[in-house]
């Protein structure tokens, strides 16, 4: 026998209550027997195909009349609610949608984060060898490992592909009459096997496998060859030969990465730039951590870190100091951003911690914002009461109360996600603006259909968080208590929960406040530090291991130039260089740290002297034979004063013996936020990094103009690398100067959000007392006295939140500052100026409201009574 | 008071008319055959329903059969109610056309 088509048939089954599907199902189906049997089952199908898709609406009607109306009472209710409580709806809907919006940056940069190298197919087999190199007692946790490795990880079975990849290819390419700098990785073909990184043009398998063979990305091609197909020509680079372009890496919006190139020259390369000396020696060396990565494919099914055991044992061989020993482990490739931050990085990973911090913050806010609700609503509660006895006394149960309740709070909540999707466009791009990082991984163009379900989703769970409690006590009104009068009912024990949550919002702004106080005052206390060294003028030009001494005789005699110096860092840009020293007899071998320099640096930077003299001129030619100390350094090595440590020995690396000549008053070396370290100023020529060069104010650019030309005499590859020393020292500083942008933002808007709150509350609780003001005016109470008396409460409140707050933030203020060497004391001020900041604003929410209240007409007031 | 809907009219009448044989299939048909027009079976289902739960229809299950595919069926019977409801009904009605100045067409010719 012939059935009745199955989905239909189910469409029709689901679409009944149990009670009658079976008749339903049987008067179909005598329907579509008795059919079948006058004009065939074709028609018969047809036929009930027909009526089951007319009469499913029908029976949905009707099985859910009830649930329908209801619905459409509920949303009555609440629209209803919300247009009648004006300036509760609008401090609900606003406060949320305040916090609401920085949880949605959130979530979006929780997706970004997450999305990192994810779109590699093969992501969860992907591995990098990653190096614990420890010299010295000291450990260095580097991303990088020596290229021969990738020979012995090929012997594994469990290992399918290996690519080694090596940093620093690129400089100026040319074509034609076109020359960009550019700048990539050499690779091994293998890189897209492992790898999914599409090809446009060019053969992926055979792309990287010549020596000399480039392949770009879709940018890089566009600077050279706009409009044309680039594979099959040519690109010189002056210092490394002609490459030949084989192929263009396809752009496409997700492709987040951590390795971040312009373009790829082939690994096979290396062979013949190592032959003519152009790049250091990596591919067979063991030692060299500095610039190269061992990235493979495991096979399906492989465990990683059976690898890891085997392949330290196998590579042992190959290192025999002792003093330095190389670890090597496994990091997959979703392991590294974000992870662990690593020493020579291909790009600088998120933190792991990122993400956790920014949605504690996010949640702190949202709280506040929800409290703001729950505090409302309490609030207006007795206004409701009514409504729920009578709902209940029609049938209504407690349960079904209490997701009206809830379904209202989530009606609002989802009012507030469409302005906080407003706000987003705006907090997006302040946000985007303070970290560069950033904005190379954040995904802010397309919102993809999964965040948009994420932001609802969200939307619903902050709609229950804030409606939780309300519906709770809501839910629970006793109807007769409530319908006979309603006076009685207590709700005292709700008074003291709207306190707790008002206070612990406070208690929130407050901390913030006073932790962006605090951050303020750090950061200008330390750019504003005395450094001890004068960089004023000073321009400080990359030497690009170009001869210092051609460079500084070609410019030393210019008339807008004053000093020129060398020197092998830049003082307080948080770079150290360290070595080893002891005093001879003495087997304590000290690290300290070292700055290379020559005779003119410390007149040029403006160091005083305190003891002794500078390097005589022309030790530079010398072999290396005199030092200098700073004030902390005479101290770490022991010699009773400056002047007696004048004319000592110090033996520094193995064997070389030099004399103290002076001793320089102590200035800033590394950072201004760690403390000032025992440093030896050296004459090492072969560190030289920098040259110091102190301009005159007047003509800079063409000072600038002489130096290219005469750089370009002495260095014709390279280009002059030059920056202004007070640039690179406000740089250094950009970054805490964002994270307190930042902050300070975040702060605002949770003050705001409290705020939102409180105005609500104050305006709820004045309008609750109406009646009472009315009495007291016509007893006589004066306006000053009544509001007094009702502010009272709120004063409190706010007073018992400072009163919290102070210790926490007190804590919380030390345990950052700890961190800082130059810190400013946690003052009195600090906490002071927070909170006399936040009491002025609260003060004036209170006592505007307040004083308005009690100086309306009693007659007003009372003329219902 | 309530005035039936036309569907609900139709419903109450096509039960009485079938008496002991009123049930889904056989009320659908005869509905479709008086009044010359398509039903769909929910249309049917839903004035039944509703009758039922007002209490116009009483409603009781009937033995299954085979070319149901095993299923019973659910009789309806017309309850005290549903008498009085049409009563009134056929009242409202009667009023309505009574002393109409003339439509034009013979309404005895059908009756």
């Amino acid at each position: 026998m012939r059935k009745p088509p199955k989905i239909a048939h189910w469409g029709l089954k689901i679409s009944n209550r149990k009670k009658n599907r079976d008749v339903i199902l049987g008067d179909f189906e005598e329907f579509f027997n008795e059919i079948r049997e006058e004009s065939g089952f074709f028609k018969a199908y047809l036929w009930y195909w027909k009526q089951t898709l007319k009469s499913i609406p029908r029976f949905i009607l009707t099985t859910n009349y009830w649930r329908f109306t209801m619905f459409k009472n509920y949303a009555k209710v609440v629209l209803r609610n919300i247009v009648k409580h004006k300036v509760f709806s609008f401090v609900n809907i606003m406060g949320l949608a305040v916090s609401m919006s920085i949880c949605l940056l959130v979530i979006k940069l929780i997706f970004s984060i997450y999305s990192i190298d994810r779109f590699h197919e093969n992501k969860e087999r992907i591995f990098r060898v990653i190096t614990f190199y420890t010299a010295k007692g000291h450990e260095n946790r580097l991303a990088t490992a020596p290229l021969p490795l990738a020979a012995e990880l090929k012997k594994f079975p469990e290992v399918e592909t290996v690519v080694r990849i090596k940093n620093n290819f690129g400089g100026y390419a040319v074509y034609r009459e076109k020359k960009f700098p550019i700048g990539g990785y050499y690779a091994d073909k293998e890189f897209f096997d492992v790898f999914s990184f599409a090809l446009d043009s060019g053969d992926a398998a055979t792309a990287l496998a010549k020596p000399y063979s480039l392949v770009l990305t879709e940018s890089a091609a566009l600077k050279f060859f706009a409009g044309k197909n680039p594979v099959g020509e040519t690109l010189s680079f002056r210092d490394l030969g002609e490459f030949n372009v084989t192929g263009v890496i396809k752009k496409t919006a997700n492709l987040k990465t951590h390795l971040r190139f312009e373009c790829l020259a082939s690994a096979s390369t290396l062979v013949s730039l190592e032959k003519q000396k152009k790049v250091y020696a990596s591919l067979q060396n063991w030692k060299n951590v500095n610039d190269n990565y061992v990235y493979f494919l495991l096979r399906e099914n492989a465990a990683p870190y059976k690898i890891e055991e085997s392949l330290n044992r196998a590579v042992k061989n190959f290192y025999s100091d002792p003093e330095r020993t190389y670890f090597f482990k496994l990091q997959a490739l979703t392991g590294i951003s974000p992870g662990l931050s690593l020493g020579n990085f291909l790009s600088p990973p998120v933190p792991v911690e990122l993400p956790y911090l920014f949605s504690i913050i996010a949640f702190i806010i949202l709280l506040i914002a929800c409290f703001n609700y729950t505090n409302l609503s309490l609030a207006k509660a007795l206004s409701r009461a009514k409504e729920v006895g009578i709902r209940k006394v029609v049938g209504a149960n407690r349960a079904k109360l209490f997701y009206q309740f809830i379904g209202e709070a989530v009606i609002i909540s989802l009012i507030a996600l469409f302005f906080a999707f407003l706000l987003l466009q705006i907090l997006e791009p302040l946000f985007l603006s303070l970290n560069k990082e950033f904005r190379l991984f954040f995904n802010s163009s397309n919102l993809e259909f999964g965040l948009i379900i994420v932001f609802v989703c969200f939307a619903v769970f902050t709609g229950v968080l804030a409606g939780f409690f309300p519906a709770l006590s809501l839910s629970k009104f006793n109807p007769v208590l409530v319908l006979k009068d309603v006076t009685r009912v207590k709700i005292f024990s709700r008074l003291t929960l709207r306190k707790v949550l008002v206070v612990f919002q406070f208690f929130v702004s407050f901390i913030f406040i006073i932790s962006t106080i605090v951050l303020y005052k750090q950061i200008s206390y330390e750019t504003n530090l005395d450094q001890g060294f004068d960089q004023k003028n000073i321009l400080n030009v990359e030497l690009q291991r170009t001869d210092y001494e051609t460079f500084r005789q070609e410019i030393a005699n210019y008339h807008n130039i004053s000093a020129v110096s060398a020197s092998s860092f830049a003082p307080a840009l948080g770079t150290r260089w360290i070595t080893v020293a002891k005093l001879p007899g003495s087997p304590d071998k000290i690290e300290i740290d070292y700055l290379s320099i020559d005779e003119y640096f410390i007149e040029n930077l403006g160091l005083e002297l305190i003891a002794g003299r500078n390097f005589p001129a022309g030790s530079k030619s010398l072999n290396e034979k005199y030092a200098i100390l700073n004030e902390k350094a005479v101290e770490r090595f022991g010699f009773a004063a400056s002047g007696a440590a004048i004319g000592r020995v110090i033996t520094f690396e193995k064997d070389k013996n030099l004399e103290v000549i002076g001793v320089v008053k102590d200035f800033i070396s590394s950072s201004s936020s760690s403390p000032i370290l025992p440093l030896v100023l050296r004459v090492k020529p072969e560190d030289y990094y920098y040259a110091n060069i102190k301009i005159k104010e007047n003509d800079v650019a063409g000072t600038i103009e002489f130096l290219d030309e005469k750089w370009k005499k002495v260095e014709p590859i390279r280009a002059l690398k030059y920056r202004f020393f007070t640039d690179q020292l406000e740089e250094f500083y950009t970054a805490p100067k964002n994270a307190l942008k930042g902050i300070g933002m975040i702060t605002l808007l949770t003050i705001l959000v409290a705020f939102f709150g409180l105005s609500g509350m104050v305006i709820y609780d004045t309008d609750a007392r109406v009646k009472e003001i009315g009495i007291r005016k016509v007893m006589g109470g004066s306006a000053f006295n009544i509001t007094l008396e009702i502010s009272r409460g709120f004063v409190v409140l706010l007073v018992l939140a400072a009163l919290l707050a102070t210790p926490a933030a007190w804590f919380l203020g030390n345990m950052f500052l700890q961190e800082m060497a130059n810190r400013i004391s946690l003052g009195f001020g600090i906490f002071a100026l927070g909170i006399s900041l936040m009491f002025a604003i609260g003060f004036i929410i209170i006592f505007s409201q307040t004083i308005r209240a009690a100086n309306r007409n009693p007659v007003e007031m009372l003329r219902y009574e | 008071m309530n005035i039936l809907s036309r569907a609900d009219e139709l419903a109450l009448l096509s039960v009485w008319r079938l008496q002991d044989e009123a049930y889904g299939v056989t009320i659908r048909k005869h509905i479709i055959k008086m009044t010359e027009a398509d039903w769909s079976v929910g249309a049917i289902y839903d004035s039944l329903e509703r009758l039922t739960e007002w209490g116009y229809l009483e409603a009781f299950r009937g033995d299954p059969t085979p070319e149901r595919g095993g299923r019973s069926k659910r009789y309806f019977k017309l309850t005290k109610e549903g008498f009085e409801a049409l009563a009134r009904l056929r009242k409202v009605q009667e009023y309505m056309w009574l002393n109409l100045p003339d439509l034009g067409f013979d309404t005895a010719a059908k009756e």
